[in-house]
């Protein structure tokens, strides 16, 4: 006799540790395999592109920290601000430009670890958790000392920076990359060669090249996928084209591929640091723009590469002292998306695995 | 993305409007017209000098009407749109595989959908503008060409209230599915959603039939 078999269906969230946020998953199983996933998104949706058409050029920066991306917030302030920029013709200062490269690939690299410690702990690793958010304090205090805030920091402005690095920063910070990249080996040595690591990461959550593109996947989840593309080497801005770094690529696609890609990342963004200190020129660090500023009527779209992909903002002017219309091109929306491919086939117990290798944050994927 | 390249794309489809062209057309026409009127006011103040009589004011240039565009920009017709999207898609001139976005503008009087598509590749990009009707907002769905626009047209639907058409599963993404208008349209006026109206209703029957105060703190004397 036949047994009889139906599908399931789990609702993983929107209150659940380990979806980083708000939000639901609906699994159709059969038993164990994974049928369909259908993401269920807006939980955090705080509609910040309408927010942005009342409030002036220069309130919202500090909208984009809150609005979007809170673990990418600098990130965030210099896609608006390059907008902006590029809208009203503004130039920036040169010192003011190192200073935003610094700024970014610190972020990156804070961002990058709350990723993987967090990512451990949902595959039961505690102590890279540990490590990693030791590592990040560090990088907090050396924000701290410069924006004065830790998460928030509205330190970017139209036409600059807001303030100069504090006396001995940049020692500092130079000391903090010296010490951090043997940390990097360390976090290498503690999870590549570990067995149980690869179990559950090597070979799962496969995502072809041809549907990453087409998903519209980017930044690390489309390099581990084999697609050698970064803004930073494409479409250079700030000052990315006087720098040397490379672009970590990997062909297989699966979480280890994704997660190897952050991890050789995290070395890059610590080169690009250093030679942005070592090049780092005296003067200005803002252009004076006035505080009721007026772009030009016009429409502009700036990408950057922001930790977890291509940021981009659609920035549309009517000439007003507000900007008519914002679009963000949030990357954590893109990738999510392409998760319901990665998920066809795998097992239950794989989904959290999966989830975490995209590093979304929910407040870019519902902005 | 190369004169060239834009050249080829017009030559294969006459009827999309070169809107970056367009507005350097209409830029060299006021900077004419500056001219023109800095060059009449030259010779006013040269006659009002040879008259004896007091110079003319100083000309001030009013604030440029054009509207800029950065980067190659072009204005599709709803129509053709997916024959133009095929094509920079299969064409290894072009290959637009990646579409980075589709969004909305509300013009009050119109609606631009927007569509940014990317070249890997080739490195380049190109922004498509397609006006639709404030009463009539449908646009054919690109799923079938990028199948990452799915997430986004469902967005574009949801705060803007573009319709799709063709689209496998068209229903809003942000916002609850019981939600009415479409937040980012410029006449769209916050109401509370009928349900927390329904649940606010509700409690003050409750509490007027039991004579309870407010969050439940005793009997109302």
């Amino acid at each position: 006799m036949a047994l009889r078999t139906e599908e399931l269906m789990l609702n993983m969230g929107p209150q659940h540790p380990s979806t980083h946020g708000v939000l639901r998953l609906v699994v159709t199983l059969d038993g164990e395999n994974i049928i369909e996933v259908q993401p269920d998104i807006g939980y955090l949706h705080s509609s910040v592109e309408k927010m942005m058409e009342h409030r002036t050029y220069f309130q919202n920066v500090s909208l984009t920290d809150r609005g979007m991306d809170y673990l990418i917030a600098l990130q965030n302030e210099e896609v608006y601000c390059l907008a902006v920029e590029r809208l009203a013709g503004i130039e920036v200062p040169e010192r003011a430009r190192y200073i935003r490269v610094v700024m970014n690939e610190l972020q990156r690299i804070a961002s990058h670890l709350v990723w993987l410690g967090t990512w451990g702990i949902d595959l039961g690793a505690t102590t890279v958790f540990l490590w990693c958010f030791r590592e990040r304090e560090m990088i907090m205090d050396l924000f701290e000392q410069v924006t004065g805030g830790r998460l928030h920091h509205a330190y970017y402005r139209i036409g600059g920076v807001y303030a100069d690095l504090p006396e001995g920063w940049a020692e500092q910070c130079q000391r903090f990359v010296d010490y951090f990249l043997p940390r990097v080996d360390e976090y290498d040595a503690l999870l590549t060669a570990n067995p149980i690591f690869l179990a559950r990461t090597r070979g799962v959550g496969v995502i072809s090249r041809r549907d990453a593109i087409a998903m519209g996947a980017s930044g690390p989840v489309a390099r581990a996928s084999g697609i050698a593309l970064d803004v930073r080497k494409e479409e250079p801005y700030e000052v990315y084209d006087r720098m040397q770094f490379d672009v970590p690529v990997q062909s297989e696609g699966d979480c280890f591929a994704r997660y190897r890609v952050r991890l050789e990342e995290m070395r890059q963004s610590a080169r690009i640091i250093r030679q942005a200190l070592r090049g780092l020129p005296p003067g200005e660090i803002r252009t004076r723009v006035p505080m009721t500023m007026k772009a030009p009527r016009g429409e502009v779209y700036v990408r950057t590469e922001s930790a977890r992909g291509d940021l981009g903002i659609f920035l549309v002017s009517d000439g007003g002292e507000t900007p008519y219309r914002v679009k963000i091109r949030a990357p954590s929306f893109s990738n999510l998306y392409a998760l319901t491919e990665m998920m066809k086939g795998w097992k239950v117990a794989d989904v959290i695995a999966i989830l975490g290798s995209i590093d979304i944050v929910l407040s870019d994927v519902d902005r | 993305m190369s004169p060239e390249r834009i050249a080829q794309f017009l030559e294969r489809f006459p009827r999309v409007r070169d809107l970056a062209a367009e507005q350097r057309a209409e830029q060299a026409r006021e900077d004419e017209e500056w001219a023109a009127k800095q060059r009449e006011w030259q010779e006013a103040v040269e006659r009002a000098k040879a008259e004896g009589k007091p110079a003319p004011r100083p000309l001030k240039r009013e604030e440029s009407r054009v509207y800029h565009y950065h980067g190659p920009t072009f204005g599709v017709e709803r129509e053709e749109l997916l024959d133009v999207c095929r094509w920079l898609r299969d064409n290894p001139e072009f290959d637009m595989s990646y579409l980075s976005f589709v969004s909305a503008i509300d013009w009050r009087d119109r609606f631009e959908v927007v569509y940014h598509l990317r070249s890997p590749a080739r490195r380049h990009s190109v922004v498509l503008k397609v006006p639709v009707p404030r009463d009539d907002p449908r646009v054919p769905s690109v799923t079938g060409l990028w199948r990452g626009a799915e997430w986004h047209e469902r967005e574009a639907y949801d705060l803007l209230g573009i319709v799709f058409e063709g689209h496998p599963d068209l229903r809003r993404i942000l916002m609850s599915a019981d939600w009415k208008g479409h937040p980012l349209r410029k006449d769209y006026v916050y109401e509370d959603p009928q349900w927390l109206v329904e649940v606010a209703s509700q409690r003050q029957r409750e509490i007027a039939a039991t004579g309870e105060d407010w969050e439940g703190r005793g009997s109302r004397s």
